[in-house]
């Protein structure tokens, strides 16, 4: 007794010391996490930022930015998963009350609380499925893959992040069981979505290109009006009337047909139905277009151009010599070859046969050769 | 084939030293024709003419090596130069060939300036061409 009491102040403040250290390394150590978390979650949200930028501008996708966004979702989830592993899963039940009073209560709400879990994961893969199913995927006229319902795509995707970046800001006291449920949930959401359209867009940029269909031959010179009304009608699958390929043309993005020059044109076009018909009438003339009860379509060569679609490559030569410029561009889709003279006025469209010499002959028009 | 980045700067710089008029057809003329030149005696030039000499580009006298001299001169003063846009899947390229007595150099612009090949014969200038849209068709 003696001995215990005078060794009992030298124990505790041994005690002191090491409880002392031992709650500086936690301290580190989860200062440590919630720095990279932190850091992670920021960067992602710039690059987020960024890659919305790029996706607005070009409306493709780039593919490893759909690998990227749900790896650091998903590890900058099991981080917070990790640091609430205890509370969520467990609650109020605390290492004592595993020693002391084994409630069997408690261990059911154990049971239901991991079986929510779960739930959230499957409702949030179940979810991120659907989303990328309504997700659709097309090319754009040289062949890269874009979203065609984007605004859709976007919205989920700055909801989903909304929703991360909220419970990130709130206190950690503020962090529950609902909480990070609803993290969890939205981590899987994002993971199954882009994993799904990471699926898509790989299958879409790995198809091989038919090239054009067989038909008559492509080989037609249209004036600046009708080159432009073609491009409209191109665009769409079924006729459209007058005010629909109207509305078409407003689109910034006007098919390969249109050249960037003949934006006035483009505009008269928008603005006047009668110059609009009367270019339409012209196409109609060439056996370029047709008009049913429905509206107009694309005919002959034209219905083929429609079917190519999109070019996998194109290429622009311009040749200046002596102050003159002249620009040739030639469109390649698997096995076909168009070449495309754009002049002040006119464009000028022209097939190869499969296995001719498209090379050469852009190089023979833009230099202005015979050929 | 020699190889030779130019800062915008550099690039100013040289048709400065070899007393070079930039022609419409140059493709040299968009970037570099509203440039201001480079102040003579300034620190400016001096960090120029370091940049330049450090490379080989200029000689221990201040005169231009005589190759990145001669391709200056296709590059400023062409008699034809081709300009060919790229669009695929391995997205966009512009590259430019600028012609002059039988030869052509190759220029690239991007962000940091120049990027000049030469010299390319003339009678390769097809070649050079298929090569680059075959490379475009394959996504590289």
């Amino acid at each position: 007794m003696v001995l215990d009491a005078a060794f009992a102040p030298q124990a505790n403040l041994g005690l002191k010391i090491l409880s002392f250290f031992t709650t500086g390394a936690f301290f580190l150590i989860t200062l440590f996490l919630k720095l990279c978390y932190s850091t992670a979650l920021y960067a992602t949200l710039a690059e987020i930022s960024r890659r919305i930028a790029l996706f607005r501008q070009t409306r493709r996708p780039a593919l490893r930015a759909l690998l990227l966004l749900p790896a650091v979702v998903v590890f900058c989830t099991a981080i917070l998963f990790a640091l609430n592993l205890w509370r969520v899963v467990f609650g109020s039940l605390d290492l004592k009350g595993f020693t002391q009073a084994f409630n069997p209560m408690d261990i059911i709400w154990v049971f239901l609380r991991g079986g929510f879990f779960l739930g959230a994961v499957a409702l949030g893969a179940v979810l991120g499925l659907m989303v990328a199913n309504h997700v659709t995927l097309g090319r754009d006229r040289f062949g890269g893959v874009l979203y065609k319902n984007r605004g859709r795509y976007l919205a989920f995707w700055f909801a989903a992040f909304s929703v991360c970046g909220l419970f990130r800001l709130l206190p950690w006291g503020f962090v529950t069981y609902w909480t990070v449920w609803v993290v969890v949930l939205a981590a899987c959401l994002v993971t199954a979505a882009h994993w799904s359209i990471y699926g898509k867009v790989r299958s879409v940029a790995a198809a091989t290109a038919p090239g054009l269909p067989a038909g008559g031959e492509i080989a037609f010179t249209l004036a600046a009006r009708e080159a432009v009304a073609l491009s409209a009608l191109l665009r769409g699958r079924a006729p459209r009337d007058a005010e629909a390929l109207a509305r078409s043309l407003a689109d910034p993005d006007p098919s390969w047909l249109a050249h960037p020059a003949w934006t006035a044109e483009l505009r008269v076009l928008v603005q006047d139905p009668s110059a609009l018909g009367a270019a339409l009438e012209g196409l109609s003339v060439k056996g370029l277009a047709a008009k049913n009860g429905k509206g107009w379509s694309p005919a002959g060569p034209a219905a083929r151009l429609r079917l190519m679609g999109f070019a996998e490559t194109a290429a622009g030569l311009t040749v200046r010599k002596a102050g003159a410029a002249r620009t040739v561009v030639l469109h390649l889709q698997g096995p076909s070859a168009l070449l495309l003279e754009p002049g002040p006025a006119t464009l000028g469209v022209r097939e190869f046969p499969r296995g001719a010499d498209a090379v050469a002959a852009l190089v023979g028009a833009a230099e202005g050769r015979a050929g | 084939m020699i190889e030779t980045r130019l800062s915008l700067g550099e690039a100013r710089y040289l048709l400065q030293v070899l007393d070079l008029k930039l022609a419409p057809e140059s493709p040299l003329a968009d970037p570099l024709g509203g440039a201001a030149e480079v102040p003579a005696g300034s620190t400016a030039e001096a960090g120029v003419a370091k940049s330049l000499t450090s490379r080989g580009l200029l000689l221990s006298d201040g005169a231009p090596n005589p190759f990145a001299a001669a391709a200056m001169v296709w590059l400023a003063q062409p008699e034809k130069a081709w300009t060919l846009s790229l669009f695929g899947r391995g997205g966009a390229a512009m590259v430019h060939l600028a012609f002059k007595g039988g030869s052509a150099v190759e220029c690239r612009r991007d962000a940091e300036g120049f990027l000049l090949r030469y010299p390319l014969p003339e009678a390769e200038a097809e070649g050079w061409l298929r090569l680059h849209v075959d490379g475009g068709r394959h996504g590289s």
